[in-house]
């Protein structure tokens, strides 16, 4: 067996679209976006936020896993039946055959920013004895809560390389299931609004004051969004609604910068030729591309020479981080399920605010929805610390 | 899974590097949890080497040593990095800026951040452009970030640096995450067949056995006290030579079964 034989779905997506499949497909054919103006202590932005997460009824056996990350994976797993068709699953396989691997960013930091403003208000120097930090703030706070939440007994971690995050799920989702380790695996990513993020990219300079408009010649940073999303991963033929099937996977590193791409993009190139030759397929082969697309100076063009230098300049191409934001560790899992939903649309969603591409980027972005037939499609997610990965994925009939 | 052990290296309280650690996990000079000699940095540059955070110098430090006794340079090995907690001294000091008034947060803090921090700056000290994940599963990381590495092993072929690390957090976490020490080991494993210092062969278990604990009591506290410092049980069988069947979390009160032979 080889990564070639795994297939994915059934799958669900929470974004600023609204909850579950149907708003996401809604969302990407009317090319509409969700971002809107924010304000966080001078700093003026735009943001993709998901509605009514501090009103959903929280479960009383997780009161410590209470926070708006964990609150947003709760959101996305009750959506499109997705925790039933895992139940389904656990109740064929058992549960200890199901392995739980989540990526997150920033995972429910919020909350220690929270009683960090609490301690300052009563001058306090230490965190109180019950603030539940590994439920919360943890980076596997995501994974423990998931995996619990849908009775899981299998291998459970969580992936953290910032926006690569949920992409890599996959490939580690592959090695365990290829390895024998488990028989099918849970894969997602979640990543939530937070002051870390906002302040952290506003002292960056990477974020835009307008809503972000990626590959633009007047795009200048990003809008962060959050996002939640989850797929099973298994061999096929094992679940009967699995619609999308795992190409290829490719992962890489560009070992020059934390923050800036590599100039001459050759992380990003490896990693899309990792993918390619994984999947046994050609440039030629792919339909559509869905960029990670930020919507930075540099970022763009550093993915645009990437795409060029491995001849894919002239296959449709757009990002959708003008419509949910950059979600972050949720990118991957949220570029996955909304090129699914493109995919069986057939159309080529629209890189939403972008009017006029930058004419020195030479890739074929849509600036428009276009009507096409799809099959394959490849997927890319960078990140801070250089942290490339690249998914092929084609829909099965 | 099968794999061979072919390099290995240690910086923690007490345990300088793997020659001394050796002495110390083989009986013949008892553990004394002294405070451990400063990390090297490797070839960072010197913007780098002042921006690269503690944990990135333990890591760089404990991934440089376990390749120089390894047959593979940097950029010949994929990577997975493990911590339960991250760097715990840096969200401390953001979470502390955004709690000012006005909210101040610096670039450099911001970026350093990321849970893939270290694997970025030993991205950039060694010129490692290969498949790098990193990941945590709580106090299970180590083992949760051994069974990665065996499985990308088994699965790709690729020899592959394992690096486990976590460092004592700052005073605001006292009563949330006490960690007694701070710890970092690294493991270089690749294929069943090629020379080492040893071979372990791992199963994936459902929940039961319990994990497998030190003799010395010093040494216990430590394996206790430091998620990165699970991993001392299957040094100590490295250290001593020998067959040994280990166990060890690896998430979700999962366990992995180890049988280490050096």
């Amino acid at each position: 067996m080889t990564e070639r034989d795994l297939a994915i779905g059934p799958y669900t997506l929470t974004s600023a679209f609204g909850c579950g499949r149907q708003a996401t497909r809604e969302g990407v054919r009317a090319g509409r976006s969700g971002l809107r103006p924010h304000e966080s202590a001078r700093v003026f932005c735009h943001v993709g936020e998901v509605a009514d997460l501090a009103q959903l009824p929280w479960p009383a056996a997780f009161a410590r896993y209470d926070c708006r990350n964990n609150r947003l994976a709760l959101a996305s797993l009750e959506a499109d039946g997705f925790s039933a068709a895992v139940a389904a699953l656990r109740a064929r396989l058992g549960a200890d055959r199901i392995g739980c691997v989540m990526g997150t960013s920033t995972s429910g930091i919020a909350a220690t920013e929270a009683a960090y403003r609490a301690m300052r208000a009563t001058g306090e120097e230490i965190l109180p004895a019950g603030f539940p930090y590994r439920e919360t703030h943890n980076v596997h706070s995501l994974g423990d809560f998931v995996q619990r939440w849908l009775g899981l007994k299998g291998p459970a971690l969580t992936v953290s390389t910032a926006c690569s995050s949920s992409a890599k799920v996959f490939g580690v989702a592959a090695r365990l299931i290829l390895s024998g380790t488990c028989t099918a695996v849970v894969v997602g990513g979640v990543d939530s609004l937070c002051g870390t993020t906002i302040h952290g990219f506003a002292a960056l300079q990477l974020l835009s004051a307008r809503p972000a408009r990626p590959f633009s010649a007047d795009r200048d940073g990003i809008s962060v969004g959050e996002a939640a999303g989850f797929a099973i991963v298994a061999p096929r033929g094992l679940v009967a609604d699995a619609s999308l099937r795992l190409c290829g996977v490719g992962e890489s590193s560009d070992a020059h910068h934390m923050t800036a791409p590599h100039p001459h993009a050759t992380g990003a190139v490896s990693a899309m030729r990792q993918a390619l030759a994984g999947a046994n397929l050609s440039v030629a082969d792919i339909d559509y591309i869905h960029l990670h697309g930020t919507g930075t100076l540099l970022n763009d063009a550093a993915e645009d020479l990437a795409l060029a230098s491995i001849g894919a300049t002239a296959i449709p191409a757009s990002s959708l981080k003008g419509a949910i934001g950059h979600t972050l560790g949720a990118a991957g899992i949220a570029g996955v399920v909304m090129t699914a939903e493109a995919m069986a649309e057939g159309l080529v969603p629209a890189t939403v605010n972008t009017d006029a591409v930058d004419p020195l980027l030479r890739c074929a972005i849509a600036t428009a929805p276009l009507r096409k037939t799809m099959r394959r499609a490849l997927i890319n997610a960078f990140g801070f610390g250089g942290s490339n990965s690249t998914l092929i994925i084609e829909s099965l009939p | 899974m099968k794999a061979t052990v072919c390099g290995i290296g240690i910086l923690a309280e007490g345990l300088a590097d793997w020659d001394s650690a050796r002495l110390v996990l083989t009986g013949q000079v008892p553990y004394a949890a002294q405070a451990p000699r400063a990390a090297h940095t490797g070839h960072l540059g010197a913007n780098e080497a002042r921006r690269c955070p503690g944990p990135a110098r333990y890591a760089i430090d404990v991934g440089l040593q376990a390749l120089a006794m390894s047959p593979y340079a940097p950029d010949a090995v994929a990577s997975v990095f493990s911590s339960a907690s991250g760097d715990l001294e840096i969200a401390d000091r953001n979470c502390r800026g955004l709690g000012g008034v006005p909210p101040v947060l610096s670039p450099t803090l911001f970026h350093n951040s990321v849970h893939n921090a270290v694997a970025g700056y030993w991205g950039i000290a060694t010129g490692a452009q290969t498949r790098s994940i990193s990941l945590s599963a709580f106090d299970d990381s180590f083992g949760a970030g051994l069974l990665e590495t065996l499985a990308t092993v088994v699965a790709t072929g690729e020899p592959t640096l394992y690096v486990a690390y976590d460092l004592r957090p700052p005073p605001a976490f006292a009563k949330v995450r006490a960690l007694a020490a701070s710890f970092a080991v690294a493991l270089v494993l690749a294929p069943a067949g090629v020379g080492g210092c040893g071979t372990i062969e791992g199963v994936w278990q459902p929940a039961g056995e319990p994990e497998t604990t030190l003799k010395d009591a010093a040494l216990d506290h430590l394996r206790r006290h430091n998620p990165a410092a699970r991993s001392l049980p299957l040094l100590a069988v490295l250290a001593q030579g020998g067959d040994a069947t280990i166990m060890l979390r690896c998430g979700g009160g999962t366990g992995l079964r180890l049988r280490v032979a050096a």
